[in-house]
C-alpha cells in the first residue's frame, strides 16, 4: 500500500472530519457490526481477496468472517510481476485458512513461471473440491513467454470433465484434453490466447450442452466455426492470432445463434453464413493481411457477402474499418445490399472517409429506427487508403451531406431516435446532425452525450458555456419533424 | 382519504399520490372514520403493516408484494385490515420503512429500463453510514435481496482499498484484537516495505541473469523478427481495448502472446502489457522518490523521440496514467506519413543521438548490452533502454508499419516500449 500512501492519508483525514461532524470518535456506536453474519460475509465477498483477508484484522466481530466467503478473487490490477512469490504465498495461506464449504467464484491472475505449475494444480483441485461454479485462471507471460509451447501451464485433465462449472475462463495455458470434454452445467466459456482447432471446438460444444456464451479471444487455429449447438446464443470472436494467410477464410455458421460479434484484428478473411436466428451482430474488426498489394477488392467483396448474409439482423454495430470499406463501395457507386435492420450503431470517430459508408448504410436500411454514433468505442481502427485511391475518388467532406441525393428511405419513414455518444462538436458531426435533423421526418428524439470514455473514466468534454453555444446552434438547425426533441446529457 | 374505484389511469395516479401524501402527512395512523370511506370494491387493495414500535402503516398491495417476506404473509391472508396487520421485524423502524417502500415502489413497476433503475439506485443510496447499515439490516430481515445487494456494494466500496485503521475509523469498530490474533496472511508479502524491496531486488537480479543468457542467443534470432513483432504490436493495441462495461473492477488486460514458430529478441518487444496499465504508472508516480526518476527518464526518452523526429506530434504522452488507447484521429492521418520519416531518421541519426545521451545526465545503472552490429554503442544507462530499443528495431518497426498499414499501431508500440523501459528504470532505481 506504499504507493497509495498519499491518497490514503487524504481520504482518511477526510473521513475523520466527516466522522467528527457525526459526533462520534472511535467510541461511537458500531453500526455495521450489528448486521448479521450472512450480510457481513456477503459484503466481504464483494471485495478482492486482499481486502477480504484484511477485514479479519478489524475487530473481534470480523475475525475469521472472511473464511466463509464464497468468492475468492485473487486478481489484482496493480499486480507487479515481482510479487509472484508473494502472491503464491498469499493464495496458499488463504486457502489453508479458508473455512467455507462451497466456493462460488475462484479467480486467479498470475504471471506464469515454470515452478508455478504444482501450485496452480493444488489451487484448481481445491476449488473443484469445493464445487466451484465460476473458475477463472488467467496467466500472462513474462518477458519471453510463449503460450504456444509446452512451457505454459498444462491444464489438469480432471478439469475437462467437471459438472459444477457454470462459467469458465482460461487464459494463456495449454488446452489439450486427452479424452472427451464434459462440462454439463457450463453456460459461459471464455478462452483467451489458447491454441485451438476445429475438432477441439466441436468437442467443447458437444460436451457442453448448456453453453450459451462462447468468447474466443486471441486464439489460434480457428478456421471454421460451424456450430450446430442448439444452446449457443452469443459468439464473440476477438483478434484471432494466426499467421496472416489470405487464402484461408474464417467461416462462421451457427443456426441458433442470437448474437455474433467479430471484433478486433482478424488474420483471415471472414465469412458468415447460415445464421437465421441472429438478432444482433457486431462487425468491429479489421483484417490484417500479409500482402502489400491493394486488397480493396477482396475486402469489399468479403464485406458485401457478410452484409448480405446479415441482412435480416435487427441490430447491427459496425466499426470504422468496415464503414470505410463500404465507403470504397459507395464512391465507386456500387449498390449496397439492402437490409431489414432497425438499429444501427456506428463505432467510429467519424472521419471524412466514413461519410460515404454511412450514407451507404443509411440507404440500405430502409426500416431503420435507431441510429447511434458511438465515438468512444475503442475498436475504431481505420482503413489504410491507398494514395491512388484517395486521389481518384476524393471528395469534399465538408459538403458531403448537402450533396446527398436521393434521401434514404429510413429518414423519411422510420428513423425515430438518434444518439451521439462522445460528441465532440466537430464539423463532421455537426453536419451529420444537421443533415439528419433536416431530413428525418418522424424523428422523435436526438440525444447527445457529451462525455467521452477515455482512460477508463468518463470525462466531460465541454465547459457549460461551450455547451450552451453548441446547444443553441443545434437548436437553430431546421427540423423536418415537428416532434423532434434534442436532449443533451 | 379519497378512494375512487374507477379504472382510469388518471384517477389511479391521483389515488396513489393521495395515499402517499396522506402517509407522509399523518405519519401512518388511520382513523376509524377513514376506514368507512373505503369501498370494498376498490380497484387497488392495501396492506397493513406494523413496525416494531407499534405504528401502523398502509401500503399499496403491489408495492408490499415486492418484499418477499411481506409477500408470504399476504398470501396467507394477513395484512388485509387494520386488525390483522403484518408485523415487521424489529430491524425495521418507520423511517427506514418509508425508504424501503420508496425503493419497492420504484422497482416494482415492470416497465422501467435498466438505466432508469440504476440511476434511481445511485441516487437512492446516498445517505450516511448509520442509515446505510440500518437499511441493510432492514432489507435483510425483509429478504429484499436486491436492496441488500445494493447496500452491500456500497459498504464494500467503503472498505475496499482502505487500511484496517481507516475502516475502523469509518465504522467505529473497536480495535479489540491482540497483535497475534490479527492473523494476516498478507503480512508476509506485499505490505511490508522491506519485504517488497527485497522482492524487487531479487526480481531485478533474476532479470539481469535472464538477460545475460538471452543476449547470447540474440544474434541467432535477429533475422526472424518480423511476423512476431506484427502480432505483438497488435496484441498491445488490444491491450486497452477490453470490452468493458464502464469502470468495472476487473481491468484485466494482461495478455502477452507469442507466435509458435518464432522466438523473440530480448527485452524490448516482449513487453508485458500489464506494465502498460495506467494504474501501475500512476501508482508508481505517486511514490515521491520514484517520481523524479520517472520524470527524468521519461523526459530523456521523449526528448530523444522529439529530437529524432520533429514532425512527430509532440503530444504529451507521459502524464500520469495518460496511456491513451484512443488516438486523436487528427493525428492518425499525419502519422501515416510521419512514421516513415521517423523510422528513417531514427536509423540514420541514431549513433549521434546515443552519444549525446550517454554524455549527459543520469548514470543510474549500467546494464551491459550489445547488439549485433551495434557494438560501438557500448554500455548504456538503463534510462536509455528505450532509445536503444528504438534504434535496434527501427528497421523492423518500419517493416511492421508496412505490414500493418497502420501508422498509429506503430505509435502505440513505441509508446508502450518507452513506458516499459521507463518502468524498468524505476524498478532499477528503487
Amino acid at each position: 500500500m506504499e504507493e497509495r500512501g498519499n491518497s490514503d492519508e487524504l481520504i482518511s483525514s477526510l473521513k475523520r472530519q466527516k466522522n467528527c461532524s457525526e459526533s462520534s470518535t472511535k467510541e461511537g456506536p458500531d453500526w455495521i457490526s450489528g448486521l448479521p453474519d450472512s450480510v457481513l460475509i456477503h459484503i466481504i465477498s464483494l471485495l478482492p481477496m486482499k481486502d477480504a483477508v484484511k477485514t479479519g484484522t478489524l475487530s473481534r466481530r470480523w475475525d475469521y468472517l472472511w473464511t466463509s466467503v464464497q468468492n475468492l478473487d485473487f486478481r489484482d490490477p496493480n499486480y507487479w510481476d515481482e510479487d509472484v512469490n508473494g502472491l503464491v504465498d498469499f493464495i496458499n495461506h488463504t486457502l489453508i485458512l479458508y473455512n467455507g464449504s462451497k466456493i462460488q467464484k475462484f479467480q486467479v491472475g498470475i504471471e506464469f513461471n515454470d515452478w508455478l505449475s504444482s501450485h496452480v494444480d493444488i489451487w484448481i483441485r481445491f476449488a473443484i473440491r469445493k464445487n466451484v461454479e465460476e473458475l477463472d485462471i488467467e496467466f500472462w507471460g513474462g518477458e519471453d513467454a510463449d503460450p504456444f509451447d509446452s512451457d505454459s501451464y498444462m491444464l489438469p485433465q480432471y478439469l475437462y470433465t467437471n459438472s459444477s462449472f457454470t462459467k469458465l475462463r482460461l487464459g494463456f495455458c495449454s488446452f489439450r484434453p486427452h479424452g472427451l470434454i464434459c462440462w454439463r452445467s457450463l453456460k459461459n466459456l471464455s478462452l483467451a490466447c489458447l491454441q485451438l482447432s476445429e475438432n477441439l471446438i466441436q468437442d467443447i460444444l458437444s460436451g457442453s450442452p448448456l453453453l450459451e456464451i462462447l468468447d474466443l479471444n486471441e486464439c489460434s487455429g480457428l478456421n471454421n466455426l460451424h456450430i450446430t449447438s442448439p444452446s449457443l446464443k452469443i459468439l464473440i470472436v476477438r483478434d484471432t492470432c494466426d499467421i496472416p494467410n489470405s487464402d484461408l477464410v474464417l467461416e462462421i455458421s451457427a443456426p441458433n445463434l442470437k448474437s455474433l460479434r467479430i471484433v478486433g484484428f482478424m488474420y483471415r478473411l471472414c465469412r458468415v453464413m447460415n445464421l437465421p436466428s441472429l438478432i444482433e451482430a457486431s462487425l468491429n474488426f479489421k483484417v490484417m493481411s500479409d500482402h502489400e498489394d491493394r486488397y480493396d477488392e477482396g475486402y469489399c467483396k468479403m464485406l458485401k457477402v457478410i452484409l448480405e448474409n446479415l441482412c435480416h439482423v435487427k441490430d447491427l454495430t459496425i466499426g470504422a474499418w468496415c464503414i470505410q470499406i463500404l465507403s470504397i463501395w459507395e464512391v465507386k457507386i456500387l449498390p449496397s445490399p439492402s437490409s431489414k435492420r432497425q438499429s444501427l450503431t456506428l463505432d467510429t470517430y467519424l472521419n471524412k472517409w466514413d461519410l460515404p459508408g454511412i450514407a451507404s448504410l443509411l440507404k440500405s436500411s430502409p426500416d431503420l429506427e435507431t441510429l447511434v454514433l458511438n465515438r468512444t468505442s475503442p475498436y475504431s481502427t481505420q482503413f489504410q487508403f491507398d494514395r491512388e485511391f484517395l486521389d481518384a475518388y476524393d471528395f469534399d467532406g465538408g459538403n458531403y451531406w448537402n450533396l446527398q441525393k436521393p434521401i434514404s428511405q429510413c429518414l423519411l419513414h422510420h428513423l425515430k431516435t438518434v444518439k451521439v455518444i462522445g460528441f465532440g462538436a466537430g464539423n463532421h458531426e455537426m453536419e451529420l446532425i444537421q443533415f439528419l435533423l433536416k431530413n428525418a421526418m418522424v424523428l422523435e428524439k436526438m440525444v447527445i452525450y457529451t462525455h467521452t470514455f477515455v482512460h477508463q473514466i468518463w470525462r466531460k468534454l465541454f465547459m457549460p458555456e461551450e455547451l450552451l453555444d453548441i446547444a443553441q446552434k443545434m437548436l437553430s438547425f431546421p427540423r423536418a419533424s415537428p416532434h423532434a426533441v434534442i436532449l443533451f446529457s | 382519504m379519497a378512494q375512487e374505484s374507477t379504472g382510469s389511469e388518471h384517477s389511479h395516479q391521483v389515488r396513489s399520490s393521495s395515499v402517499y401524501l396522506f402517509m407522509v402527512g399523518s405519519y401512518l395512523q388511520m382513523s376509524e372514520g377513514d376506514m368507512a370511506v373505503i369501498k370494498p370494491e376498490a380497484m387497488k387493495s392495501y396492506i397493513w403493516l406494523q413496525t416494531a414500535d407499534g405504528s401502523i402503516q398502509q401500503v399499496e398491495e403491489e408495492v408490499a408484494m415486492f418484499c418477499p417476506m411481506i409477500r408470504q404473509d399476504i398470501l396467507t391472508g394477513m395484512g388485509s385490515s387494520k386488525n390483522y396487520t403484518i408485523s415487521l421485524p424489529r430491524q425495521v423502524n418507520p423511517a427506514i420503512m418509508s425508504l424501503i417502500l420508496d425503493y419497492c415502489r420504484f422497482h416494482q413497476v415492470p416497465g422501467r429500463s435498466n438505466k432508469e433503475r440504476k440511476s434511481f439506485d445511485e441516487k437512492f443510496i446516498r445517505m450516511d453510514t448509520k442509515r446505510l447499515c440500518e437499511l441493510t439490516s432492514a432489507a435483510d430481515s425483509l429478504q429484499l435481496k436486491s436492496l441488500v445487494d445494493l447496500t452491500s456494494r456500497v459498504l464494500a466500496r467503503m472498505i475496499e482499498g482502505r487500511t484496517p485503521e481507516e475502516i475502523r475509523e469509518t465504522f467505529h469498530l473497536p480495535d479489540d484484537l491482540t497483535e497475534e490474533e490479527k492473523l494476516e496472511p498478507l503480512r508476509n508479502t506485499a505490505d511490508d516495505p522491506r519485504i517488497r524491496r527485497l522482492n524487487q531486488l531479487y526480481a531485478r537480479k533474476r532479470k539481469e541473469l535472464k538477460q545475460k543468457d538471452k543476449l547470447k542467443n540474440v544474434e541467432v534470432e535477429e533475422d526472424r523478427v518480423d511476423e512476431r513483432s506484427v502480432d505483438d504490436l497488435l496484441s498491445f493495441i488490444n491491450g486497452g481495448d477490453e470490452d468493458s462495461k464502464g469502470v468495472s473492477a476487473a481491468k484485466h488486460k494482461k495478455k502477452n502472446h507469442r507466435r509458435k514458430d518464432q522466438s523473440m529478441d530480448s527485452s524490448s518487444i516482449n513487453v508485458n502489457k500489464n506494465h502498460m496499465k495506467s494504474d501501475i504508472l500512476s501508482s508508481v508516480c505517486c511514490n515521491g522518490d520514484v517520481n523524479n526518476a520517472l520524470m527524468q527518464s521519461l523526459g530523456k526518452t521523449s526528448k530523444v523521440q522529439d529530437v529524432a523526429n520533429d514532425t512527430f506530434a509532440p503530444e504529451v504522452e507521459f502524464d500520469d496514467g495518460d496511456i491513451d488507447d484512443e488516438l486523436d484521429p487528427a493525428m492518425k492521418e499525419e502519422l501515416d506519413r510521419e512514421v516513415e520519416d521517423f523510422a528513417r531518421i531514427l536509423n540514420s541519426e541514431w549513433p549521434e543521438r546515443m552519444q549525446e545521451i550517454l554524455t549527459s545526465g543520469q548514470e543510474r545503472r549500467v546494464v551491459p548490452m550489445s547488439m549485433n552490429g551495434d557494438d560501438s554503442l557500448g554500455r548504456f544507462t538503463s534510462a536509455n533502454q528505450a532509445a536503444w530499443c528504438l534504434s535496434v528495431h527501427a528497421e523492423t518497426l518500419y517493416q511492421m508499419r508496412n505490414n500493418l498499414r497502420s501508422a498509429y499501431s506503430f505509435r502505440f508500440f513505441e509508446k508502450r516500449l518507452l513506458l516499459r523501459t521507463a518502468v524498468v528504470t524505476i524498478q532499477n532505481a528503487l
